[in-house]
This record gives structure tokens, C-alpha cells and sequence, in this order.
């Protein structure tokens, strides 16, 4: 087993929000992340699912300090970054990628690919020379497949694909232990995603970087990841290996989503049958009691509204937080 | 990272469209110009009716000396004959001066005032702006607010009389009135008097454009990337920010240069905004005609120039 590099212990991410009416204002919790643990060990890539609104995007920036964390640890290569102060993370960031969902704006429209790739070897690495920095970016712009004509051309004469490399050749440039890439291909289509994915997957392995890959599509989530925790309502569900997770899913939440990925083989052993999920997700302002899940589990009891179940291994190998599995 | 030769060709295409834009730009003002030629006909009364009980073979003399008995469409051609000279014509008031002379004594005046009041709200109202944005529902951003909603709505010809009322008559520190060769002490309080609105205005762009570019999404990413905030705010906020202010400051300087009727009357200064007004009163068709033609030249030149500069603040509105 590898060395951990990231442990997230008991993290709740709660956004405070202000009821409608009444004179005195109150003040309700929106619980975005709620009480999650779990780890990542170097070279490892983790996925995180989920529908949308359950949370996935608030967990990646409290790990990445861009969102104060309620309560919790984040312990990052035995350092918890929740208790540093801005210049003291700052320094952390060297080693923490990110991918943002959407490419075009989360890349400065005023600045040439070429600056915006620099900006971090700027900012860290301030002892290179201007050749050391551009003969830097070249080589990474190649890494990403960008054509090197584009060092003076500016964010919105690319393709969402385009942006999205430069994103990536951002995010890797300072060589980071951990990159978080949220939601990196939803925006893409899908050949386009292929590519991303397959140029995240090689620069992985060409650098050992570790991954925490977000994303409501599992079809992804299966080429890339390792490991895979499936979220709910700020809750984790199940946390499996991926051929675990794909060939015996646990949680009912987990067959949910599994079945309604759609099967290309006419001939496959698919028996058709689906796990059609009733209702919408719930409020996470007023989350149900006990499980949270239970208001649209098929196989929910009485038991379930009283008691919230906890992450607890299975034989299997996975770790599944419900009381009827 | 930068490519001089990228820039120069950018440079070369950022004058192609300078030259286009004012090419475009003779038509419109000969719009401008033929509008306000006959709109100013269309106003009843005359130059020669100031003076009561005026001879009327007087009066026929004088329409046949500045012309103006022949057909309207004649003058018209002649005007703008002379105009295409450069000739603005006499005035029909000021009987012994022409139009190109009162324009060229007042318009300094006015565009030195002006110029001055833009400069002073341009700075004050940034540095407001971005302080009430940067401690956003703190005391700082509500007392701004504050302050620039009063600037914005109190019209200077309240401000001005108690401007004067306070330093120039109570305390005694400044003239009340008057030009003095463009004196210090007789700028300072029309300036403060005309700063005032552009300081509160300028304020409440800046602050809301700072809030907008603040929470843009290339911003996270620049925290993500570990940048001290004084670097994000400078590199990544600050430039978007400024685009609205500078659409704000075209048409600005072009009123704030062409003058401002109500401070040049409180404070009796021989600015063009107070020779357009009485010229509009008193029906000196060619002095209103030459002052528009300044104005709107003015503001052509203006929105070009802001338009260069949105270029330069953002590259996806340059000129290709």
C-alpha cells in the first residue's frame, strides 16, 4: 500500500441560509457536505459521483480551501490545511491541481494561453528565467497536445476541448502531487471528452500524479478511477473499488445509478431490469432523518427514518452505509 | 511571453480601424449638422429680436447682411461651403467677433475645468469604489454607498451655492467667483462642485463592476492557483472592472469638456457651456451650430477612444 497523501476526516462543508418571512432573521444550515471521510494514496486516482446538488463540487473546494470547511480535517501530507492561514495554503497550492467544469470561463479572457499556462511557474518558481518559463510551457503545451502557435492567441479563439488542455497543461505545469478535476468533460462532447480523459489518464502515468476525478457521469468515472466513493446528499454511500462498484453494486443508490447507464450490446446479459428512482432529491436544507436516502429507497423501512446508517465494510471489500444491505 | 511582432501587428490594425471609424463618422456629423440647422430655423423668433423697438428697415438690413433673406436651403448650402473651409462664420450677437474666436476662448476654460473634475473623480471614485467592493456590507462600503448616493442625487446647482456659501463666504479661503486666467485658488471649488457627481457615480460602476469581476470564475481558478490576493486583484479583477467605467468616461469628458451651463453661471466663468446656452436663447444660429459641431465631434473622438481602450482591456472586442 502506498503512502497516504490526502486524509479527509469528518468534513462538513454547511452553508448558512436565511428563511424567507418573518421579521427576525433566522439562520438554517444548508448541508452541503455532511461528516465524509476518506483518503488518497499517491498515484492513485478516486472518483466522485453523484447527481447534481449533492455536494461533489462543495467537497473539492473545501479540500482545496476555496470554501472555509464547517467543521473537520483535511490532513494533506500529514499537515491539516484547515488550521493554515491564506499565505500558509498558498504555498500548499503548488502541489494541488484543479480543473474547473467549465473551460472558457474559468480561464481569464485577458490573458494569451501562453501567460495563463505561466502564470503558476510564475508565482512558484520565480528563480526561472523567461527562456526556462517559455521553454517550460512549450513542452507542457505539447504534453496537452496544443499546438505551439497558440502561445499568443487568447482563451475564447479555442474549443471548449481546446480550453480545457489549457486547463489541464495549467494544472500540471508545477508537476502537483494531487490534481482535483471537477466535472472536467462534463461541458465537453463526446469525442472530445475521450480525448481529455485519455490526456489525463497518460499525464498520469507519466507523472504519478494522484486524481480526485468529479463527475455525474459513471461511463467516465470507470475509465479513469480506482477507487470510487458515490455521493448523496453530502453523504457517502459507498466508497468500492471500481470493478467492485461495476460488477456487484451495494447500495441501492449505487444499482440506481449503475442501471441507468445504458447498454451499447444487443446481445448483452442486461436482463432490462432498472432501478427507477421515484421522487427528486431532497432539500439539504431539511434532510431526511435517519438514512437520507430512504425517501427514495426502494427497500427503506421504518428502521431507516430512525437510524442514520454508517460506512461499514462488507465482504466484498466495499464500504456501504445502508441497514438493509 | 509577448511577441513584438503579434503587437505590431495589432497596432497597425487598431489604426486601420481608428481611420475607419472616422470616415464613418463625416456623415454622422453631416446629419448632426443638417438636423440642427434647420431645427434652429424651425424655433420661432430671430437674432435681432433682443433689442425692443428695433427699426424694422434696421432689421431687414441686418437679415440681408448675414444673408439671411435668402432662401433657407441657399443659406444652408452656404454654411456648409464655409464650413468645408473651416469657417464657423460670424456670430450673429456678438456682432464683431466669429464663431472660431468665442469657441477658442471659451472652450479652455471649460475643458480645463472639466478635464480637471473628470481627473479628480476619476481617482477618488475608483479608490472609493474599490474599497466599498474589496469590504463588501462592511461600514467602508455602506458609508461610500452612502456618500455616492448622495453625490448622485444632488444636483450641483445645490452643491455649488453651498460650496461658495461655505469656503468662500464663511470661512473666507477661496474666491466666490470668477476665472482669473485659470488662477488655482478660483479652479478649486467649481472642480469640487463638478467632481462631486463623477466621483459618486464613477464610485458606484467601479464597486459594482469590482463585486461582478470578483466572483467571476477565472478569479477562483487564480486563487486555486495560489496567487496572493493583491496579485489577483491587480492582474485578474481589476482589468475587467475598468471597461464600464471607461464607457462611462467617453461621453463624460465630452459634456465635461463642452461645459457645464450651471457651474459657469454660479461661478461667472467665460466657458463655451454658458456661450451655448445664451446662444440658444438669443438665436446665434451660427455660434449654436459651431459649438454643436464641437460637441459632436467631441464625443465621436471620444467613443473611439474608449472603444481602443476596451480593446486593450479585452481582447475579444479588438477590432480584427
Amino acid at each position: 500500500m502506498s503512502r497516504t497523501l490526502l486524509r479527509v476526516e469528518n468534513l462538513k462543508v454547511y452553508f448558512p441560509t436565511r428563511t424567507e418571512g418573518g421579521i427576525r432573521r433566522r439562520y438554517v444550515p444548508l448541508k452541503a457536505v455532511d461528516d465524509v471521510s476518506f483518503t488518497v494514496a499517491e498515484g492513485e486516482t478516486v472518483g466522485i459521483v453523484g447527481e447534481s446538488g449533492c455536494g461533489k463540487s462543495t467537497l473539492a473546494r473545501a479540500i482545496l480551501q476555496l470554501i472555509k470547511a464547517t467543521r473537520g480535517r483535511i490532513v494533506w501530507q500529514g499537515e491539516d490545511l484547515t488550521r493554515l492561514d491564506r499565505k500558509a495554503m498558498n504555498e500548499k497550492r503548488r502541489d494541488l491541481g484543479v480543473v474547473f467544469q467549465d473551460p472558457l470561463s474559468s480561464l481569464n479572457p485577458r490573458m494569451t494561453i501562453g501567460n495563463i499556462i505561466a502564470e503558476p511557474l510564475r508565482r512558484f518558481r520565480s528563480e526561472l528565467s523567461r527562456e526556462d518559463i517559455n521553454a517550460a510551457v512549450l513542452a507542457t503545451m505539447q504534453d496537452v497536445g496544443l499546438n505551439r502557435e497558440f502561445l499568443n492567441r487568447y482563451p475564447h479563439e479555442f474549443s471548449g476541448g481546446q480550453c480545457q488542455r489549457v486547463s489541464i497543461a495549467r494544472a500540471m505545469i508545477l508537476r502537483p502531487k494531487l490534481v482535483i478535476c471537477d466535472e472536467p468533460v462534463s461541458a465537453l462532447d463526446v469525442s472530445t471528452r475521450t480525448q481529455t480523459i485519455n490526456l489525463l489518464k497518460g499525464l498520469q502515468r507519466k507523472h504519478g500524479i494522484s486524481i480526485i476525478f468529479i463527475s455525474h457521469d459513471l461511463s467516465v468515472v470507470r475509465i479513469v478511477c480506482t477507487r470510487i466513493i458515490v455521493m448523496y446528499l453530502g453523504h457517502f454511500v459507498e466508497i468500492a473499488d471500481r470493478d467492485t462498484l461495476f460488477g456487484s453494486p451495494s447500495h441501492p443508490y449505487s444499482q440506481a445509478l449503475l442501471s441507468a447507464i445504458p447498454v451499447p450490446d444487443l446481445h448483452s446479459q442486461d436482463d432490462g431490469k432498472r432501478v427507477i428512482l421515484e421522487g427528486e432529491l431532497p432539500s439539504p436544507i431539511e434532510p431526511p432523518s435517519g438514512c437520507v436516502f430512504r425517501t427514495r429507497c426502494p427497500i427503506a423501512t421504518n428502521y431507516c427514518i430512525k437510524r442514520e446508517p454508517v460506512l461499514a465494510p462488507r465482504e466484498n471489500g466495499a464500504r456501504v452505509a445502508c441497514h438493509h444491505v | 511571453m509577448q511577441d513584438n511582432g503579434a503587437g505590431g501587428r495589432a497596432d497597425k490594425k487598431v489604426l486601420n480601424y481608428a481611420l475607419r471609424r472616422l470616415l464613418v463618422a463625416i456623415p454622422t456629423l453631416f446629419v448632426i449638422i443638417t438636423a440642427s440647422f434647420f431645427l434652429m430655423r424651425v424655433a420661432p423668433g430671430g437674432p435681432f429680436d433682443l433689442v425692443p423697438d428695433l427699426d424694422p428697415l434696421l432689421i431687414e438690413n441686418l437679415r440681408k447682411a448675414y444673408d439671411l433673406d435668402k432662401p433657407l436651403f441657399e443659406q444652408y448650402a452656404n454654411y456648409l461651403g464655409r464650413l468645408a473651409q473651416g469657417d464657423l462664420g460670424p456670430s450673429l450677437v456678438y456682432r464683431d467677433r466669429n464663431v472660431a474666436e468665442l469657441i477658442a476662448e471659451g472652450l479652455p476654460v471649460s475643458a480645463q475645468l472639466g478635464l480637471t473634475a473628470i481627473a479628480v473623480g476619476l481617482f477618488f471614485g475608483m479608490l472609493s469604489g474599490i474599497v466599498a467592493a474589496l469590504r463588501k456590507n462592511t461600514a467602508a462600503d455602506f458609508t461610500v454607498m452612502a456618500i455616492a448616493m448622495t453625490g448622485v442625487a444632488i444636483p450641483t446647482f445645490v452643491t455649488a451655492p453651498l460650496l461658495t456659501l461655505f469656503f468662500g463666504l464663511y470661512l473666507g479661503w477661496l474666491p466666490i467667483s470668477g476665472w482669473n486666467g485659470g488662477q488655482f485658488t478660483h479652479i478649486v471649488l467649481p472642480v469640487c462642485a463638478l467632481a462631486l457627481p463623477s466621483i459618486a457615480g464613477i464610485a458606484r460602476i467601479t464597486r459594482g463592476s469590482m463585486l461582478e469581476s470578483l466572483s467571476a470564475q477565472h478569479v477562483r481558478t487564480a486563487r486555486a492557483k495560489g496567487l496572493p490576493e493583491s496579485k489577483i486583484i491587480i492582474r485578474h479583477v481589476l482589468r475587467p472592472a475598468c471597461m464600464p467605467v471607461v464607457s462611462y468616461l467617453g461621453p463624460a469628458i465630452a459634456g465635461a469638456m463642452t461645459g457645464s451651463v450651471v457651474i459657469e453661471t454660479i461661478f461667472g466663468l467665460p466657458g463655451i457651456g454658458r456661450a451655448f446656452v445664451e446662444g440658444a436663447l438669443n438665436r446665434d444660429y451660427s455660434l449654436i451650430l459651431g459649438i454643436v459641431i464641437v460637441y459632436a465631434s467631441l464625443i465621436i473622438l471620444l467613443n473611439l477612444l474608449a472603444d481602443i481602450i476596451y480593446g486593450y482591456l479585452d481582447p475579444r472586442v479588438r477590432p480584427r
